[in-house]
């Protein structure tokens, strides 16, 4: 073994794997509570999602989740922080509606501002921290705090507080004009159904985006067997599940990948690669489907319970999500959720964090 | 006693039927065999990358950074593509592979010079493939 420390930069992030079974799903009273819904719901602002199903049942998809007026839209708006806090934007938005924006920016690095259902958090570094004037917290890795370079100020603004001539909203306008006074690129969702009328938006002249899905139809893959494994017990059933666990998480990412190496008929020399996909693999068609943009986790929700209504039961199908990039590595927090063949209740379900 | 309670409570055929989801068996995974790595041309150039050149270049890289031990580093090489790569190689490893890579000043190819960066590296392949990225066309006009 060479004389190398353990990767300490590169190895944040963790996986937990979860082996359950669901409920029934009623679209017209959509499930919130336990796995899975909770951990999707968790994620605060998603970036990406990849479905990954059998061939066969994609017409069914693409009738019910592909349609034009279901693909999610979202906006991309220059704003100053003061435009957000103040006048028909601050009513209309973020005291009634229901929205999610984020500014540009790599938390850790530059200053970064995320806005969601009435609740902003500010990612500063000191220098604008002192500035603001704002009460915050220290942020990010635990080791030198006495330099204390990173600080987080969370403000609830849909508080009853936080109206024209009381303290705190004052102080924030006065740090929004004084410390943040630089316009910044956002990106806009609005979650609630109904858009404000006239719209304080169009002030700002947004440019509207659509995440329109990219399919990649006829995969022609080996597919492993997705059904875990049942052992007599308790301990060999854990082990048996952490390895299938891997093996399967490692499979459908190379599909999302669209890596060479699990197609049928691959023939890569072993000096280049060997990797194997797992024994007891089929061939059969596959197809991915992506979004690439800016969703709320309720997109999510309902996409996950219109591929559950949309499929006959006995299919597997695999949907995952990634939200914006968390933290200086570009560490971000991953949701993949399996559903095996043949089992209508079963799922398995693979959440990567990284510490914050 | 010890038997009758390491009995599997779930055989597939008798699945819990529940209205509620429940989690049967939750587990966090044990630090992974592998680790990936997603490498790009630094500059932009006419060169194609294709996986015999990767192969090389990297060999190259970590003989002249770790000798004969660097070369028995077993790399897999999962995916090409014009101008990025992604390798899988074993998690110890993956320390001395990204010094090695940062530290090669790269090779030519004709007039050009192929010089590879490791993008993003880290344990889990799907929380890496979509990451977002700078300069990401999603903040752009």
């Amino acid at each position: 073994m060479l004389s190398f420390q353990q990767p300490a930069f590169y190895q944040s992030s963790k996986c937990f794997v979860t082996h359950g079974v669901m409920g029934h799903v009623d679209p017209k009273q959509p499930p919130s509570k336990g796995k899975p819904w909770t951990a999707f719901a968790s994620q605060d602002f998603v970036y990406t999602a990849d479905l990954i199903l059998p061939q066969e049942v994609l017409e069914a998809v693409q009738g019910k989740l592909l349609r034009d007026e279901a693909v999610p839209e979202y906006k991309g708006v220059v704003m100053s922080l003061h435009d957000i806090l103040t006048g028909d934007f601050f009513n209309s938005y973020i005291k009634q509606g229901n929205i999610l924006m984020l500014s540009e920016g790599r938390r850790g690095i530059d200053n970064v501002f995320a806005l969601k259902s009435g609740h902003l958090a500010m990612f500063l570094d000191k220098e604008a921290y002192e500035r603001a004037g704002l009460v915050g917290k220290p942020h990010g890795v635990k080791g030198r705090r006495g330099l204390k370079p990173r600080w987080i100020v969370e403000i609830d603004l849909n508080s009853s507080s936080m109206v024209k001539g009381k303290k705190g909203y004052d102080r924030l306008i006065y740090a929004s004009k004084n410390a943040f006074s630089e316009p910044m690129t956002w990106l806009f969702y609005n979650a609630a159904s109904t858009v404000p009328d006239p719209d304080p938006l169009t002030a700002f002249s947004p440019t509207s985006r659509t995440a329109t899905p990219s399919i990649t139809p006829g995969i022609n893959a080996l597919v492993p067997n997705l059904t875990p494994p049942t052992a007599t017990t308790e301990h060999a059933a854990r082990d048996e599940l952490e390895d299938f666990s891997s093996e399967v998480y490692e499979w459908l990412s190379l599909v999302r990948l669209q890596s060479l190496r699990i197609l049928e008929g691959d023939n890569i020399d072993p000096y280049l690669s060997q990797y194997q996909v797992p024994d007891g693999s089929e061939p059969a068609k596959v197809c991915k489907i992506s979004w690439r943009g800016f969703f709320s986790p309720s997109w999510t929700r309902q996409t996950m319970i219109d591929l559950i209504t949309a499929l006959p039961s006995k299919t597997w199908f695999s949907f995952s999500t990634t939200t914006f990039s968390k933290g200086l590595a570009g560490d971000n927090t991953e949701c993949t959720f399996l559903r095996p063949p043949n089992s209508a209740g079963e799922y398995l379900m693979w959440e990567v964090k990284s510490h914050e | 006693m010890t038997e009758a309670m390491d009995l599997d409570p779930h055989p597939r055929s008798s699945l819990p039927k529940t209205k509620k989801s429940l989690p049967l068996t939750t587990l966090t995974l044990p630090p992974s065999t592998f680790s990936y790595a997603h490498l790009t041309l630094l500059s932009p150039s006419t060169v194609q990358l294709d996986p015999l050149q990767l192969k090389s270049y990297l060999t190259s890289a970590l003989s002249q950074f770790l000798g004969q031990t660097g070369t028995a580093i077993p790399i897999d090489i999962l995916s090409v593509s014009s101008s990025s790569a992604w390798v899988r190689l074993p998690r110890p490893d993956l320390a001395a592979f990204s010094a090695a890579i940062a530290a090669f000043p790269g090779i030519s190819s004709g007039r050009e010079r192929i010089v590879l960066k490791v993008e993003a590296a880290g344990d889990y392949l799907g929380a890496l493939i979509s990451r977002s990225k700078d300069g990401d066309d999603i903040w752009g006009p």
